[in-house]
């Protein structure tokens, strides 16, 4: 399982958007996106952790989905004081209808945690 | 480019054409039998007419669309996010109205009013989630092409295209 901490506008009508999904990141894994891996944190501590975005809700996936998406991939990427640290990422980087259709697939397995 | 008018009488008749799950979508004008498809001169000439064209309390299309107007440009934004621009908004209904009254007349499986949502840079996501099928097609600002993909079962079609100029949700019917 993996959490993907969501920040007020990721919401409309209490429902995720797609937008929550973009591979916002561009680094050596391509485009990414940060989650977290739940072996090393909970989806409280995901929620709580202290970011440059303030995240008002947690989302979480099973990794076996998503890596039956077609495009994407998994990978723990710690960090020194952020050991869950993972990313969902595509590479070489997809082009816009291939984010739009990840952000799609993203959003039909990901599930918002109910605290 | 083709201007057509709509009167009051038109927008009062109160008749509509009925989306997949029943429900009636789109006025007397949006339906009415032409013999081209609506085009306008340009966006910003669009939103002149829009609240005139789809009156707000006449048309769930119609609904929809106003009320995402404040919801998308009004979103709460970080500091670094690009805001959503009108020019922006303009384009996206102008391609949802053109297109969906497109897919009403060919008896696409794709009639129903999507969610209109804010996007990833200032994009607008149009986004249909039913029994059997996913869509969700981006318009970004500017000039860029926007995107989409469609998902049917294991099947997934995905693409780039005009959204001043081109037509996808009737084609995904077929």
């Amino acid at each position: 399982m993996v959490f993907r901490a969501l920040r007020d506008m990721d919401f409309l009508d209490g429902e995720i958007l797609p937008m929550a999904f973009h591979l916002e990141k561009d680094v050596s894994d391509g485009r990414a996106l940060s989650v977290e891996w739940d072996r090393y944190a909970t989806a409280a501590e995901c929620l709580a952790r202290p970011r440059r975005r303030l995240a008002v809700a947690v989302a979480a996936a099973d990794v076996g989905q998503i890596r039956g998406l077609p495009l994407v991939q998994v990978g723990h990427r710690p960090e020194p004081e952020f050991r869950a640290h993972s990313h969902i990422f595509a590479n070489p980087p997809p082009d816009s209808a291939a984010r739009t259709g990840i952000r799609d697939d993203l959003h039909r397995v990901f599930v918002k945690v109910e605290f | 480019m083709i201007d057509i008018a709509c009167s009051d009488e038109d927008r009062d008749m109160g008749a509509w054409t009925q989306g997949a799950d029943g429900h009636e979508l789109l006025s007397a004008w949006e339906r009415q039998d032409v013999d081209v498809v609506p085009v306008w001169g340009g966006a910003r000439a669009v939103a002149k007419s829009f609240a005139g064209v789809v009156p707000a309390q006449a048309s769930p299309l119609g609904e929809a669309i106003e009320r995402s107007r404040s919801r998308i440009l009004n979103a709460p934004l970080d500091a670094d996010d690009v805001p959503y621009s009108e020019d922006t908004w303009i384009r996206a209904m102008t391609f949802l109205r053109r297109d969906l009254v497109a897919a009403l007349r060919s008896a696409s499986v794709v009639t129903d009013i999507p969610r209109i949502l804010p996007g990833p840079e200032g994009s607008i996501d149009l986004h249909w989630v039913r029994p059997g099928y996913r869509l969700l097609v981006n318009i970004p600002p500017a000039i860029d092409l926007a995107t989409f993909q469609y998902r049917r079962d294991n099947l997934a079609i995905r693409g780039e295209f005009d959204p001043e100029r081109d037509s996808i949700l009737p084609l995904i019917a077929t």
